[in-house]
């Protein structure tokens, strides 16, 4: 269940500035060039921008020693929320900790208190208006269906229900990937079904930046649809929607009643069963980007209500058990179930990646509030995929792969980037 | 804030906007650090109250340091720097002080593995470096507190004992050479830090700007060091084991582990004699039952299970049977060799009649766990889970395997008084650790004590129970020099090493006499 900043005081304290929030978790890392784990610290440098500051600042905040200020809100929202503080303070504080959790309350507060970024509220106006963070029509959401002969799952009975999410419904550009993802379910024989107009946005984008209030009402909306349509699986090709549904719909106490699958899912679990097949060979070698939505920010939630008690003389224990939430239980072997299938593409490891991933940049509002600081850390992963000798970076999320297009766009620099969708599209 | 608005003016020039911040969300994030009222200041719940720095700054040159330092004596600012910043000795004491993040100067200048060594910025870490070490078939010494910690730190200033001691030494035995901006702003270079140069030894400074213990800060800010490199018996990518939280090493073919128990402290200082004499151990430590099932034994992801596993080692029956441990690792570079020193480990375990420590909890899990741990210093700062954030602990190095091991009785009756008086955490016996160095010419030995950091009252009394614990050391000729000591403790050590802190002081007059560079872990609080 979601909880007030003060909630979260103890916690605030526990912080020992140990510093593993600024890095990879430390057994994997393999070289000087790409040992960081946090894109906000690597770009502003100040200690309160790493996720140990942001508790020293939250502590600070509460006991009212740190003002709003135009500084403090840049802290606040200079995060692209990515979650990797949040595991690799796993390692030191085992289950004590709740960084994500923590940097979600401050940001919700702030917005309580009217403490709100105009670009911020521009998106989440627009989300209010036209159930996307673009502002564009909701009438044009289901657009991406013309001419496919899709279920209309408000209206017919379907096993799956296939939600496209704001990007890949809304981007032009990226669109065809969920094209491509109806066709290989109608060959694989899925029953499934599409929202259409009637879908909505997942609310995550808004979460992010502090309205916890419309994730609430994204989260009903959804619960709603699916007892609708009857269905029994959702599916989705986002991995920011995934993330939403299968880990922050929970923890805001509105889980879902279905099982949550990711399209890499679904696809890698038809191709395992026979039912699809790509035989034709593609001549590249990739290198894969774990979204964090889909990795560390894509595990299950626990709620945990219990309480803290002393033993052995004031060492705390979790009574009962607090789940320790470590980002390896993400979706990461299916993406790469399914590259390593298609023939003749070499398939190569980035320095950081499964929990240690470093994020794209698109999330908790950077894209819409900063879009250089986005456009930056895009650029940091793609100089680890470049360097990995990769021609093409291979994705599974359409935020990520839309900031990655934007950063080569104004950067000049060349790479290839690809959903996983339409690698197998080439490979048909 | 800093007191002159003209200062804060020109220090903002000389870096940059984006490099200089006085607002109180940048800067109170630098006021929380770990040990602030365990060395004597404030519970936890007032650190931010009490350390009000007056602005930070990150230069991002050496000629950028000199400026600033020069412009802190023009306008008699304080100031300390620190590189990663792990620890109450990074944070300047007094009220609107400068505090010197190194954070943007973090290059790889060089690594010379065939000439041993490798020269850094301050805030490379040890990891980042030995990542690179280990392609390159070499290794340097890690630190023990983590190797997320810069090496600069514990080079220039600080003690920097670990895991490897015993072969590696201590971090200040390694500085080949170093840049340096004095408390006036001068420029030093010595031994191997000029790039493009021949390396030459230079004159040897380490007395002045280190000593044993490392001046904290208090003798101006270090820019570059180069430290020795040694040989890296193992592979040049070690195989990760285990998921996160509990990542462990694959351990390789030619390296071995023993983890062992004896049956008292003295045999345990024996069996380290003898284990050094031979020259057989990469690593050589005795751990604390409290530390291995913190870190490595049982499922060790949090507190949870490091209880968990106390409970099963007491149902066991075997708490007491692990009082006095050792564990170490053997790597050799040949069949021959690991054959050779295998046969020596078994003839020792049996003269000092060593048996096999806490049978059936030592998996290979808790094998692979420790190998990382020991051999990339990972996860040391696992005591903030324990202590709530928090850390205590004193006594020091520059002393001998069996001085401390003859303090161990006594620490633990000390240890256990202040554990029945309901202040500290009951960990067993005690939760004292210590290594032999430079095979066995030194020993490190370190405590760790853990209380309520939130509870004023309990941190008095824990506070008290480090001036106890300083004192029992002291009374039995055993409290090494620095770590935790500055201030009343360390004069009083002094007294029985030729008065040294009077020379500190001395150096302390010369090289900064507007008393500027925080000298508060160097000399001590309100200390000139």
């Amino acid at each position: 269940m979601l909880k007030d900043l003060k909630h979260y005081e103890s916690e605030l304290g526990w912080c020992g500035r140990c510093s593993y929030c600024k890095w990879v978790d430390l057994p994997v890392l393999k070289s000087h060039r790409f040992s960081k784990i946090c894109p906000s610290i690597e770009d502003r440098n100040f200690h309160a921008y790493s996720g140990g500051g942001r508790l020293n600042l939250a502590w600070a905040f509460l006991k009212g020693m740190v003002p709003y200020s135009e500084k403090m809100l840049d802290i606040v929202y200079r995060c692209t929320m990515c979650g990797a503080c949040d595991i690799s303070c796993r390692v030191i504080m085992g289950n004590m900790i709740s960084n994500n959790e923590i940097i979600h309350a401050q940001r919700v507060r702030c917005v309580e208190d009217g403490q709100i970024l105009p670009e911020h509220l521009v998106m989440v106006d627009n989300m209010k208006k036209e159930d996307n963070p673009f502002g564009e029509k909701k009438a044009k959401r289901g657009s991406w269906t013309d001419g496919l002969k899709l279920k209309d799952a408000i209206r017919e009975k379907v096993d799956v229900l296939f939600h496209a999410g704001c990007r890949f419904a809304y981007d032009e550009e990226l669109r065809d990937v969920i094209r491509e993802a109806a066709g290989f379910l109608q060959e694989a024989g899925v029953d499934f079904g599409v929202a259409g107009g009637q879908e909505a946005c997942c609310g995550l984008r808004a979460f992010d930046v502090g309205f916890k209030g419309e994730m609430e009402k994204y989260a009903e909306d959804m619960a709603n649809r699916l007892t609708t349509t009857r269905a029994t699986k959702l599916v989705t090709p986002c991995a920011e929607c995934y993330s939403a549904f299968k880990y922050y719909y929970h923890w805001i106490g509105r889980k879902l009643d279905v099982e949550v699958l990711h399209i890499t899912e679904l696809i890698d679990q038809l191709i395992e069963e026979g039912k699809l097949r790509f035989r034709k060979e593609i001549r590249m070698k990739v290198t894969y980007h774990d979204p964090c939505h889909l990795g560390r920010l894509g595990e299950d939630y626990e709620s945990w209500d219990g309480k803290w008690k002393e033993v052995v003389g004031h060492m705390l224990i979790s009574d009962p058990p607090k789940p320790l939430r470590t980002g390896e239980n993400g979706v990461y072997q299916s993406p790469r179930n399914i590259i390593n299938r298609i023939p003749g593409l070499e398939v190569t490891e980035m320095e950081r990646n499964r929990a240690n991933a470093w994020c794209c940049g698109a999330g908790g509002g950077a894209m819409e509030a900063f879009p250089n600081f986005a456009k930056r850390t895009a650029m940091e992963r793609i100089q680890e995929a470049k360097a990995t000798g990769a021609d093409a970076l291979v994705t599974s999320c359409p935020w990520c792969e839309r900031n990655f297009k934007d950063a080569l766009k104004e950067s000049g620099e060349k790479l290839e980037v690809y959903d996983i969708i339409e690698l197998l599209r080439r490979a048909k | 804030m800093l007191k002159s608005r003209e200062a804060s003016k020109i220090l903002e020039n000389v870096v940059g906007k984006d490099n200089f911040s006085e607002d109180p969300a940048v800067v109170s994030s630098y006021s929380v650090q770990y040990s602030s009222e365990v060395l004597g200041f404030y519970s936890k719940e007032e650190m931010l109250d009490k350390i009000r720095i007056g602005a930070v700054i990150m230069p991002g040159s050496t000629e950028e340091v000199q400026t600033i330092i020069r412009v802190c004596n023009k306008y008699k600012i304080s100031y300390k720097a620190f590189s990663t910043g792990l620890g109450a000795w990074g944070t300047p004491r007094r009220e609107n002080a400068l505090q010197i993040d190194m954070r943007r100067m973090n290059r790889i200048i060089k690594m010379d593995e065939k000439n041993m060594y490798a020269v850094v910025e301050p805030y490379v870490s040890h990891l980042e470096l030995q990542a690179e070490l280990f392609k390159r078939g070499v290794t340097h010494h890690l630190i023990g507190c983590g190797s997320q910690t810069s090496i600069l730190a514990s080079a220039t200033s600080m003690q920097g004992t670990g895991h490897s001691s015993v072969t590696t030494a201590y971090q200040g035995r390694n500085v080949l050479g170093e840049e340096w901006v004095t408390p006036t702003g001068e420029i030093v270079r010595w031994g191997l830090v000029e790039e493009g140069k021949a390396g030459h030894p230079g004159p040897g400074l380490r007395g002045i700007y280190r000593g044993r213990a490392g001046a904290y800060g208090a003798l101006g800010v270090f820019t570059k060091v180069a430290v020795k490199l040694y040989p890296w018996p193992g592979p040049t990518e070690l195989e990760i084991t285990g998921k996160n939280p509990t990542r462990g090493y694959k351990i390789p073919y030619n390296f071995r582990i023993y983890f062992l128990t004896l049956s008292s402290p003295e045999k345990v200082a024996d069996a380290t004699y003898k284990l050094a004499d031979e020259e057989i151990g990469y690593h050589i430590w005795y751990y604390p039952l409290f530390i291995h099932t913190q870190r490595w034994v049982g499922e060790a992801k949090s507190n949870d299970d490091q209880y968990d596993t106390w409970k099963k080692i007491e149902a066991a029956g075997l708490i007491e049977k692990s009082m006095d441990t050792l564990v170490v690792i053997i790597a050799a570079y040949s069949e021959k060799e690991l054959n050779y020193k295998e046969k020596v480990m078994r003839d020792i375990i049996e003269e000092t009649a060593a048996t096999e420590f806490l049978p059936g909890f030592i998996t290979k899990d808790v094998m692979e766990r420790f190998f990382a741990a020991a051999i990339v210093s990972h996860k040391p700062c696992t005591e903030f889970r324990s202590g709530s954030g928090e850390t205590g602990g004193g006594w020091s190095q520059f002393l001998s395997v069996d001085a401390f091991m003859k303090g161990k009785r006594p620490f633990r009756e000390l240890f256990r008084k202040y554990v029945e008086k309901g202040v500290l955490n009951d960990y067993g016996y005690d939760t004292f650790w210590s290594g032999p160095e430079d095979q066995k010419a030194m020993a490190h030995a370190e405590y760790v004590s853990h209380t309520n950091p939130r509870n004023r009252g309990l941190v008095e009394e824990h506070m008290k129970f480090q001036k106890e614990a300083n004192e029992l050391a002291l009374k039995l000729r055993i409290l090494g020099t620095g770590f935790r000591a500055a201030g009343e403790t360390e004069k009083n050590l002094s007294k029985y090493l030729g008065n040294y802190f009077n020379y500190k002081r001395k150096i302390k007059m010369v090289l900064d006499p507007n008393d500027l560079s925080d000298s508060s872990m160097y000399l001590g609080i309100g200390e000139k």
